[in-house]
């Protein structure tokens, strides 16, 4: 099984781009902890494909999604404080800076 | 390259990636949009697995990705309305404005570049080449990647420690001192 490694860098680009456009149009709070979750998902397959290429194993791939999972719960966690703060999920209404 | 069964299974995956992901980022209702991400991150992951020679990764993002979905739902069953639930959260939007229409734009046009690279660039010479078995990669922690091992170990209990300072609830006299 010897595949070229363009269709899994143009799956990747096209998830990245994916996440990136609904991160720049959505503006609902769980929206965009989705779209940030699509391009993460772009960047893992992009960082396996490239590892594989290059005889690597999946460590740093392993290790990248375990910072992605730090993300993923400390924006869930500022959704859910946002929700419980101010009743409302949209993110332009927190325009302003605490400190 | 010829068709073969690798490449079907390749499509095939590919394509529900791209289309749950397309789906989770444009659907209003987020239950439903927390099952698409599932969708795709099962996919993405059927891809680093049987393609990539990435196992452990592949666990790894579905674990993540599951629990995530899971914790989106229990958050949306148990806060949200039933007019938030049926995709009334986004209500009163106009359309993009010009300048997210740009960006919109820029972002595709950048695709298209980056697309075209790996077509001629990349594909010409890069092909997915065997990896170490699993026994090496538990070896490389203690190694080689010991030190973002270490590394991605902080910034995890950095995240616990942020979790635990978002979910504070909000006190009045605690937001005026500051």
């Amino acid at each position: 099984m010897s595949m070229p490694i363009y269709p899994f860098v143009i799956t990747a680009f096209v998830l990245f781009g994916i996440g990136l456009s609904g991160a720049i149009l959505r503006r609902n709070g769980l929206a965009l902890l989705l779209s940030s979750q699509i391009a993460f998902s772009g960047c893992y397959l992009a960082l396996a494909a490239f590892s594989a290429a290059h005889g690597e194993t999946g460590v740093p791939t392993l290790l990248v999604v375990a910072v992605g999972a730090a993300q993923a719960v400390v924006t869930l966690a500022m959704v859910i404080n946002m929700k419980h703060r101010r009743q409302s999920m949209d993110v332009t209404e927190a325009n302003e800076l605490k400190w | 390259m010829p068709i073969s069964l690798d490449l079907v299974t390749f499509g095939l995956l590919a394509l529900s990636g791209i289309t749950a992901a397309s789906f989770a980022v444009a659907h209003r209702r987020p239950l439903l949009g927390a099952f698409a991400l599932l969708i795709s991150a099962l996919s993405v992951a059927a891809l680093m697995a049987i393609f990539l020679r990435a196992p452990i990764a592949a666990v790894a993002l579905i674990s993540l990705q599951g629990a995530l979905a899971a914790a989106i739902y229990v958050f949306s069953v148990s806060t949200l309305d039933d007019g938030q639930l049926a995709g009334q959260i986004d209500k009163g939007r106009t359309g993009p404005s010009r300048a997210r229409a740009v960006a919109v734009g820029a972002v595709t046009a950048g695709f298209v570049i980056m697309v075209a690279v790996a077509f001629f660039d990349a594909g010409s010479s890069m092909r997915i080449v065997p990896a170490a078995s699993d026994s090496t990669s538990g070896d490389l922690f203690a190694s080689r990647a010991l030190v973002p091992f270490v590394i991605t170990g902080f910034v995890l209990l950095a995240a616990l420690v942020g979790i635990f300072q978002g979910m504070r609830a909000p006190s009045e006299e605690g937001e005026r001192s500051l």
